[in-house]
């Protein structure tokens, strides 16, 4: 009766099959003429798409900044500095321009209120061309002669 | 060198270090497509189709402490076994094949060895088994695999590997002792 190992032993004579010597030598110079596919890491694909991305930022700021030369100033830390600065001086300039300004309408505005002197500011003044007023009306109102008139042209 | 290091220079195109991994698991691959297609010229074939698609795709193979050249070479291997099937109109049945054609290949390796009987009947053992019980065999014990190696390229578990390889030895013993008792 046949036993396992003897089995496995007689197993083993197969590997005297092998391929014809031609076949191999033919075959291997057939494959490795054709050329492998490549592929990247995902990691390396990852890493190229985000340069990818960081070179299309940065080359659309450039483009824009040719435009803008504030933009492109801004790249510059003595460029910056300096237009920090002047823009602060004049921002002050204009503070005081428009501060100034102001003060001289109030001043002016409240000079007019306290002067008396001022016709058509004084109270009394426009009181009196009032009652001028009135009074006028009131004469027109009562003359009779002018109802006369009237009178004769209307019948 | 070791294969690791072959295996990194085969994955950037190097064909030096993919020929050197040729060399290594040409007649292994070629084996185990003949056991399964029993057809010379077909073997050739396949064996070819096995190399170029290894060799096209080896970039793809990721280097780990586990994973196994050998067993994804045999993967491809199965695979394309599988397919030829699929598609083959007529495939052949090994029993259909007369003993010439069968040991074509290994006509002039016979002569050397001593117990032809012995291996014709080892030959023939194989047909009784399943695809997979074939393909355990085989790697387990023409090609000398470990369990490990044999699960990964089967993609299977290491104690399915070892209940089919079980199941294999016990049919094979058992068609010995028929053979042996018609002998008688």
């Amino acid at each position: 009766m046949l036993k396992e190992k003897e089995i496995i032993e007689g197993l083993k004579i197969l590997k005297k099959i092998e391929p014809e010597p031609d076949f191999v030598k033919n075959t291997r110079h057939l494959v490795l003429t054709v050329k492998p596919h490549i592929q990247f890491a995902p990691i390396w694909v990852a890493g190229f798409a985000l340069a990818a991305i960081i070179l299309a930022i940065v080359s659309s700021k450039t483009f824009f900044a040719v435009k803008q030369p504030a933009i492109s100033s801004s790249f510059n830390e003595n460029s910056l500095a300096e237009e920090f600065n002047e823009m602060s001086i004049n921002l002050q300039i204009e503070e005081i321009t428009y501060s100034q300004n102001i003060h001289n309408t109030i001043a002016s505005a409240l000079t007019e209120i306290s002067d008396y002197r001022t016709n058509h500011m004084n109270t009394s003044v426009l009181e009196a061309e009032q009652k001028y007023i009135n009074n006028k009306l009131e004469v027109v109102n009562d003359n009779e002669e002018i109802d006369a008139l009237l009178n004769r042209v209307i019948f | 060198m070791n294969e690791k290091k072959i295996i990194k220079k085969a994955r950037k195109g190097d064909q030096e270090a993919f020929g050197q991994l040729y060399d290594k698991y040409i007649s292994g691959i070629y084996r185990f497509v003949f056991f399964r297609i029993n057809d010379k010229s077909e073997t050739e074939d396949l064996t070819q189709q096995v190399f170029l698609k290894a060799w096209q795709n080896v970039s793809s193979f990721k280097i780990k402490k586990e994973a196994k050249f050998s067993s994804w070479l045999y993967r491809i291997a199965k695979n394309l076994i599988i397919d030829y099937y699929r598609t083959a109109k007529d495939h052949i049945n090994i029993d259909d094949i007369k003993y010439d054609q069968q040991f074509a290949i290994s006509y002039k390796l016979e002569e050397k060895i001593d117990n032809l009987t012995k291996f014709k009947q080892v030959k023939k053992s194989l047909t009784i088994l399943t695809e997979d019980e074939q393909d355990v065999i085989i790697m387990k014990f023409v090609e000398e695999f470990s369990n490990e190696e044999i699960a990964q390229a089967l993609d299977k578990s290491r104690g399915a590997v070892r209940v089919t390889q079980h199941r294999a030895l016990k049919k094979i013993k058992c068609f010995f002792q028929e053979s042996e008792s018609k002998n008688k």
